[in-house]
């Protein structure tokens, strides 16, 4: 099958391959368990504090989400093309017609795949820890109003527990945890391109993913209070040309502290996330096609 | 073009464009926490220790200062009151937006450390220097909630928590007054506010400003929609206040305006 759709139907399924491969992983079905239990667990931090519970809840709710597709993207990332290396596979599939940029995104498709399911299964208990935690808390309020009928007092602590645990905020926080899981993916998937060992992809991954964050902080020792000589600002020009801002998503912790941050702020940061995300994959499709295997 | 060559090309027009948007995304994300977001600095890494760190400098500084509170309640149920201190000013400066960390920071200084110091002081401390100290710790909560305030301006949280402050630890009932006023300048203040400013003028003996507060409120178009089950209230103040200034003194004190929504102790 040539032309577009043929492109599209080879995509589709390397997607769908490494999806049910991944999935397949004891690994990363241990690590999605273990969010989910941290994401109930959260329950048992909410003794610590007597108010504020539900910011308490989507902190460490949220936290747990982000930490573990962290890890899934980094471990799922760094097996994609070493593993079919390893074990051969991957001559198979390059000496049909399959073009080697088709069978890199096909692959980060998968990943990102099994990234949405696990962020959509996270998100649905998150959802429910949440549900939960407002059942008893109105519960609570009920108990103290006299013959049923709360007062007027009780039905403003009602409504403000209601939009608490019904914030719209915690779907912006979790479009961009879904977009920040996505270029981090992206990063990995193409340092797979170029490396055959898996602590070497992971390690690497987390190194840019930390001086992605750093960047702001080295921008305002070395620039804005211009204590960073020649050496400095080169250093930091070339990070800047070649790691994300990974400063941007600190928005999340703002949005589930309860400050309204627009939409249009939020689809800006996917807009940017999913670009980068697309420029380090077209750039890994590029040294992918020129490696030897 | 060697692929090589394509690499950096593609690099260095992907740079033009991702450098002026990450700066737009940075400055709209400054305008949204008002300049208060504080970079991870590195005085601030050496005190955090180097797990919270990490956890701070991985996106994750919202479970840092969440792990630093529950270890403030570790240090509040130990009464080491320098303890909480330092570890409340490090979640405030963690998660500068999150007024639960400047508010119940402030309460354990102002209201627990402070009557602490008295309370359980030891035998031989003289009550002066028992006074000094609680009021050391008072004003570390005023300290904390002035730079939560320079934080969160736009927000009635401080403000209120400020007014209850001086209501109730420093009987200071004309800055209470102020702060009540501050607090309803902004959004979403509780409807109780505007009553509070009527009951804390009338206890700094402020007796004609509170008659005016309180005939504005009952002049005001929408009345019965601010003031719901306390209409009636309203009309008895501005009745009590009129006394009081024509009898041109004041009348006792009534224990029963204390406000009720401070933090349990």
């Amino acid at each position: 099958m040539d032309g577009f759709s043929g492109i599209l139907l080879r995509i589709t399924t390397i997607a769908k391959n490494t999806l049910i491969e991944s999935l397949r992983q004891r690994v990363l079905l241990v690590l999605l368990l273990f969010g989910v239990g941290l994401t109930v667990a959260s329950f048992y931090f909410t003794q610590f504090t007597f108010e504020d519970e539900f910011r308490f809840l989507k902190d460490i709710g949220s936290a747990s989400i982000s930490i573990t597709g962290l890890l899934v993207a980094m471990i799922g990332a760094a097996q994609l093309i070493p593993a079919e290396i390893e074990r051969r596979t991957i001559y198979t599939v390059l000496s049909k017609p399959v073009g080697r940029f088709e069978f890199l995104l096909g692959k980060y498709l998968g990943l990102f795949s099994l990234l949405t399911i696990m962020l959509v299964l996270m998100s649905m208990m998150f959802a429910c820890v949440l549900l939960v935690k407002e059942t008893v808390e109105v519960r609570e309020v009920m108990v103290q109003a006299s013959s049923g009928v709360p007062s007027e007092q009780q039905l403003e602590m009602i409504n403000d527990i209601k939009a608490q645990s019904r914030d719209e905020g915690v779907f912006q926080a979790l479009i961009l945890i879904w977009m920040r899981l996505a270029l981090v993916a992206g990063i990995a998937v193409t340092l797979s391109t170029m490396a055959t060992s898996t602590v070497f992809i992971v390690f690497t991954t987390l190194v840019i993913y930390f001086i992605g964050h750093l960047q702001a902080t080295a921008r305002e020792v070395w620039l804005e209070q211009g204590t960073g000589g020649v050496f400095e600002t080169s250093l930091l020009a070339v990070v800047s040309l070649l790691i994300p801002d990974f400063q941007s998503y600190s928005i999340i912790d703002e949005i589930l502290a309860g400050n309204s941050v627009s939409w249009n702020y939020v689809f800006e940061i996917a807009g940017y996330s999913v670009c980068y995300a697309a420029i380090i994959l077209a750039i890994g499709g590029l040294i992918f096609k020129e490696r030897e295997l | 073009m060697k692929p090589v060559g394509l690499v950096i090309l593609v690099l260095l027009i992907w740079g033009g464009v991702k450098l002026p948007w990450e700066r737009r995304i940075g400055d709209e994300r400054s305008d949204i926490v008002y300049g208060s977001e504080i970079p991870m600095s590195f005085e601030l890494r050496e005190t955090l220790g180097q797990e919270l760190s990490f956890a701070a400098l991985g996106g994750f500084r919202a479970l840092a200062a969440n792990y630093l509170w529950i270890k403030v309640t570790q240090a509040w149920e130990d009464q080491v009151w320098t303890r909480v201190r330092a570890r409340a000013d490090m979640a405030v400066t963690l998660q500068p937006r999150t007024l639960f960390f400047w508010e119940n920071g402030a309460w354990h200084m102002a209201w627990n450390a402070s009557v602490s110091v008295v309370k359980y002081a030891e035998e031989d401390k003289s009550e002066e220097r028992k006074q000094f100290e609680s009021r050391k710790w008072i004003d570390a909560g005023i300290d904390m909630l002035e730079r939560g305030i320079r934080a969160n301006p736009e927000k009635y949280g401080l403000y209120l928590r400020m007014a209850e402050l001086y209501w109730q630890r420093l009987e200071d009932y004309e800055m209470s007054a102020k702060y009540y006023r501050m607090a309803l300048e902004r959004p979403g203040a509780p409807t109780y506010t505007d009553r509070f400013i009527g009951y804390a003028l009338e206890k700094a003996g402020k007796y004609e400003e509170s008659l005016a507060h309180w005939e504005s409120l009952a002049a005001a178009p929408n009345f019965e929609e601010r003031m719901q089950s306390h209409q009636q209230k309203v009309g008895e103040n501005i009745e009590k206040l009129k006394q009081i200034i024509a009898n041109g003194g004041p009348l006792e004190v009534d224990d029963s305006q204390k406000p009720t929504n401070a933090p349990a102790s």
